[in-house]
């Protein structure tokens, strides 16, 4: 059933309660790049329970909202990284861990890894650290919950409004561009 | 198994024992794990201890350092004025841009949790961002800890009891595997050029003599420094006092700039690596321009006169130093002890300098043997470096009769090879590099040495090691002694000294403290010889009045422009008679801005 | 002779006899020998079938540019005498071409396609994908030392804006002070 809701402030009360379910049910993809992947675990398991935010696992691209990118990126590994964005169903958020997502890290010089993420897909909160400790992490999650109840959290919505430009700079530099595009 | 499993239904009760037990889980966000002790956070940066050497910037692996200028922060000696600004999303926290700072300055902090939504924000400039990070500094650096090196190759040097038999050189030098070990410690920075009066390229050629090169090491010494021997064993040095190691060092050796790298010694180095001056004409090879017809006279054949005259004739100029006296180096020679500067060092200097053209007149006074008007209308520019040939008197009674002689008359008389019996006990009078030199040459004559200076100690303008290898000579310091006169003996000759005691005070505009005498604390110390070494000044009697007027000669001190270029147009000035600074190295600076400007000047005509 | 290297010293003295090779003895238990390119072969064959030089544990390629050749070291271990054997040889690296061996060892296969790769050896015969780890690399191969990482970072990867305000602390003061340094000189001057 889909209606709209005309009354301004009806609509803002709708939007706080699916903001609100969103921020509390975070399902992360699981799908570890890099060596930040090793702070999914203690994050997730007793000592820091991760779950207490509504933050927890999801098995497929389709069912999750959080793609983590935890740490560098390889070319090899980015496409996997854009076909498994893809997949994934708005809402989508994206959180980048460590220096190497936001301008390259200690791999800034090598002929293989990506600097900037923001290049290729879009991405909500970067978390500092090389690599970011567990509660670093819970840390960019909450930040990403605070997004997310603004309103703010659209970048899936952007990612397609902006797919030119994105595919410009993923085609750059993934030659053999042989990926399906998918009809949102 | 039965369908009425009794111990399966009560297993999951026994969860309740868990009950009201401290949850294992931390709270967030009131409670984060405590950190280690030395815990890699984010970076401190304490804005007014740094220096902004750099070195931070050039360890980083990652690139991530840059230096910038920042708001209110100007460059100052010993400071680039440039802080550094971290990329965090470069940052691997290796921390080892903490591991080498110089001044302990850059430091990390306990704080790890840094979360944004814009990538730009992850340029951090340490210590404007968290200023409140002082407090919570985790990864410091210590000197046993630091990559650098903060202690200095130790210098061999005589032993005080041998050295005071003789005029020997005293400082042996680092021989080549000391020195690439000292050179090594350089941080190649560059803060000590902006000190040096002349702007050695002192990074450069430190960092060719740590790779084994000591040809371009000379080379690049020589390129606007034709001198260094002598700058490599008596220059004031101004660019140790600024060394980034020095902030450090300074815990080894309090009160000195012990852990500053040895410039001055690596020069000296360097350049005794060649002993004969045929060796450096041909490892510096210079360029020497075709012959350009000009001609230009240079009075005065000491640093500057010697720096100057070296250039010229590169550049092709037709020069000839005039010299009043027989030999050159002016006070290099007459005014410091061979056990300092070895006659050896200024002939191999000056050796080098006539095989590239340029010409000496020797016993040459301007002013009686050739006439300055002469050498106006002969030649197409002059550059002047006299220097300070007169000692200034004591002001005191008595001080003109024998056996009372200036320090520079003295030196002078002894460096020329002549004799002059100071007798058994002599007072020195005056705290400077000439009042040492006057007492440790004394002291070498087997006299039994005092030095009276009017403050104390740490406010003698000479240098530290200077006053201690003096005091390990034998030498006696009295501070806070003001003469008041000399007392004359029945033979006419100085029998004795007077002088008052003196107490400090703080000085109410902010100088420094002024010695004051104490009222009836007359003292008496009998001495045979007095030699007066509180100051000299510049006797420019050898200039005709008319041109006086037109150089322009102010308070003892002839007045120039930035291009050394006094009020007449052809005649140019450096040294002692124009800079405040009264050392070697200015006046060679002097020079070599002088010789761009000649050449500027007579090329454009 | 010392006695604890006599097994070490009868090794070598078994291949230098049987071969035209040279070697060394480096310490207890590590023994070296540079053969030629076409020995190779053999001298893989002698070792593990006579020797008993089973375990080819390590293959490393080394570019010596300056040289103007690759090495590649086998580092082939015997569980018998407890010995490492590194088997050197070196490869023109204008035209470097060698001849398969992953028929004496099969795990040879992995590390011939990451020379094929990474360094551009060409291996007579080779099987395999030709692409290993890297996917449409269409530059030069990447683990030669004339390879500027940094330069192609740059122009592939993009870095991020915001720094070009940085300033070299040598140039801050020498603009200064006047100073001018002579091109001699420069390549003395601290790296940025």
């Amino acid at each position: 059933m889909n209606t709209t809701i005309n009354d301004k402030n009806s609509q803002k009360i709708v939007d706080y309660i699916k903001n609100f379910a969103r921020k509390n049910s975070l399902f992360v993809m699981a799908y570890g790049t890099g060596c930040g992947a090793i702070e999914i675990p203690p994050t997730m398991t007793s000592r820091y329970d991760a779950e207490r935010f509504g933050i927890r696992g999801a098995a497929t691209p389709r069912q999750a909202d959080v793609l983590l990118i935890t740490g560098y990126l390889a070319v090899k590994t980015l496409k996997r990284v854009i076909r498994v964005y893809e997949q994934m169903q708005n809402p989508k958020y994206v959180i980048g861990f460590g220096s190497c997502t936001i301008n390259g890290g200690m791999y800034w010089d090598s002929y293989n890894t990506i600097n900037a993420l923001d290049r290729y897909i879009p991405v909500d909160v970067y978390i500092n650290g090389c690599m970011p400790r567990p509660e670093a992490v819970i840390s960019g999650f909450v930040a990403l919950q605070e997004k997310i109840q603004r309103g703010d959290a659209d970048n899936g919505k952007k990612y397609q409004e902006n797919l030119e430009w994105y595919r410009n700079n993923q085609k750059k530099i993934i030659k053999d561009w042989k990926m399906p595009d998918y009809n949102w | 198994m039965s369908f009425f499993d009794l111990k399966g239904l009560l297993q999951p009760l026994t969860g309740i024992r868990q009950f009201g037990n401290k949850p294992h889980t931390i709270k967030f966000p009131d409670q984060t794990k405590k950190t280690a002790d030395r815990y890699r956070g984010l970076h401190y940066n304490d804005l007014d201890v740094c220096i902004g050497c750099g070195n931070c910037s050039t360890i980083c692996q990652n690139a991530a350092i840059d230096m910038i200028q920042l708001d209110g922060i100007e460059g100052k000696p010993g400071d680039s004025g440039l802080r550094p600004r971290v990329d965090n999303g470069r940052c691997c926290w290796c921390a080892l841009c903490v591991e080498v700072c110089p001044t302990g300055s850059l430091n990390l902090t306990k704080d790890y949790i840094f979360v944004s939504e814009n990538p730009d924000d992850f340029l951090w400039i340490p210590g404007v961002k968290n200023p409140e990070g002082k407090n919570n500094l985790s990864f410091t650096s210590t000197t046993e800890t630091s990559l650098s090196m903060y202690q200095r190759v130790p210098l061999r040097e005589l032993d005080p009891h041998d050295r005071v038999k003789s005029f020997a050189e005293v400082i042996l030098g680092y021989n080549e595997e000391e020195a690439r070990l000292e050179a090594q410690r350089c941080i190649s920075c560059g803060l000590c050029t902006e000190v040096c009066p002349d702007h050695m390229h002192i990074p450069e050629y430190i960092n060719a003599i740590a790779q084994g090169n000591d040809d371009d090491a000379l080379r690049i010494i020589y390129d606007n420094n034709p001198f260094p021997e002598m700058c490599g064993k008596v220059c004031t040095r101004r660019c140790e006092s600024v060394c980034a190691l020095t902030h450090r060092g300074k815990e080894f050796d309090p009160g000195r700039d012990e852990g500053a790298v040895a410039i001055r010694f690596l020069k000296r180095y360097a350049t005794e690596a060649y002993p004969t001056a045929e060796k450096i004409k041909e490892i510096v090879n210079p360029e020497i321009k075709e012959a350009n017809g000009y001609k230009v006279a240079i009075i005065g054949a000491g640093p500057g006169g010697l720096t100057a005259g070296y250039y010229l004739a590169l550049q092709g100029y037709d020069v000839t130093i005039f010299e009043a006296r027989a030999h050159a180096g002016g006070m290099t020679f007459y005014g410091i002890p061979k056990y300092r500067f070895p006659e050896d060092s200024v002939d191999k200097q000056v050796e080098y300098m006539e095989k590239v053209g340029v010409k000496f007149k020797y016993n040459t006074k301007v002013g009686k043997d050739i006439k300055f008007e002469d050498l106006h209308a002969k030649y197409n520019a002059i550059f002047m470096s006299v220097g300070f040939q007169k000692a200034w008197n004591l002001g005191i009674e008595n001080e003109n009769i024998p056996g009372a002689i200036s320090a520079v008359d003295y030196l002078g008389k002894i460096n020329a090879g002549e004799s002059y019996d100071v007798g058994k006990k002599v007072a020195v009078i005056g705290g400077g590099n000439v009042a040492i030199d006057g007492a440790r040459v004394s002291a070498r004559y087997g006299a039994d040495v005092t030095i009276l200076y009017r403050r104390r100690i740490e406010d003698m303008p000479a240098d530290w090691e200077e006053i201690e290898a003096a005091q390990h000579e034998g030498v006696n310091i009295i501070t806070q002694a003001i003469p008041t006169r000399i007392i004359k003996g029945d033979n006419g000759k100085v029998k004795a000294i007077e002088y008052l005691k003196a107490e400090m005070v703080a000085d109410d505009k902010g100088g420094r403290p002024r010695p004051v005498a104490i009222e009836g604390s007359e003292t008496i110390l009998e001495v045979d010889t007095v030699i007066g070494a509180i100051g000299q000044e510049g006797d420019y009697s050898f200039i005709p009045e008319t041109f006086q007027k037109k150089i322009q000669i102010e308070r003892g001190r002839i007045l120039v422009n930035e291009d050394m270029q006094t009020g007449d147009s052809k005649v140019f000035a450096g040294g002692d008679s124009v800079n405040r600074r009264a050392d070697a190295i200015s006046a060679i600076a002097d020079a070599y801005k002088a010789v761009k400007a000649i050449d500027k000047m007579l090329m454009n005509k | 002779m010392d006695n604890e290297l006599l097994k070490e010293q009868e090794l070598l003295n078994a291949i230098t006899k049987a071969y035209d090779v040279k070697g060394n003895v480096i310490r207890k238990g590590r023994v070296e020998v540079f053969v030629k390119k076409e020995l190779i072969p053999s001298v893989l064959l002698y070792v593990k079938e006579q020797k008993g030089y089973k375990h080819l544990s390590h293959v490393a390629c080394i570019d010596w540019i300056e040289q103007g050749e690759f090495q590649l070291t086998f580092n082939i271990w015997s569980h018998a005498d407890k010995i490492m054997l590194y088997v050197k040889t070196r490869i023109d690296r204008e035209n470097p071409v060698m001849e398969n061996l992953d028929g004496i060892w099969d795990q040879l296969n992995t590390y011939e396609r990451e020379f094929r790769e990474m360094f551009g050896i060409e291996f007579t015969g080779l099987v395999g994908e030709k692409e290993f780890i890297l996917e449409d690399w269409d530059d030069m191969p990447p683990m030669r030392r004339d390879f500027d990482t940094v330069q192609y970072s740059k122009d592939h990867y993009y870095f991020r804006p915001g720094r070009e305000d940085a300033k070299d602390v040598r140039k801050t003061l020498t603009d200064r002070t006047g100073e001018e340094i002579p091109d001699y000189a420069t390549k003395y001057s601290r790296e940025k």
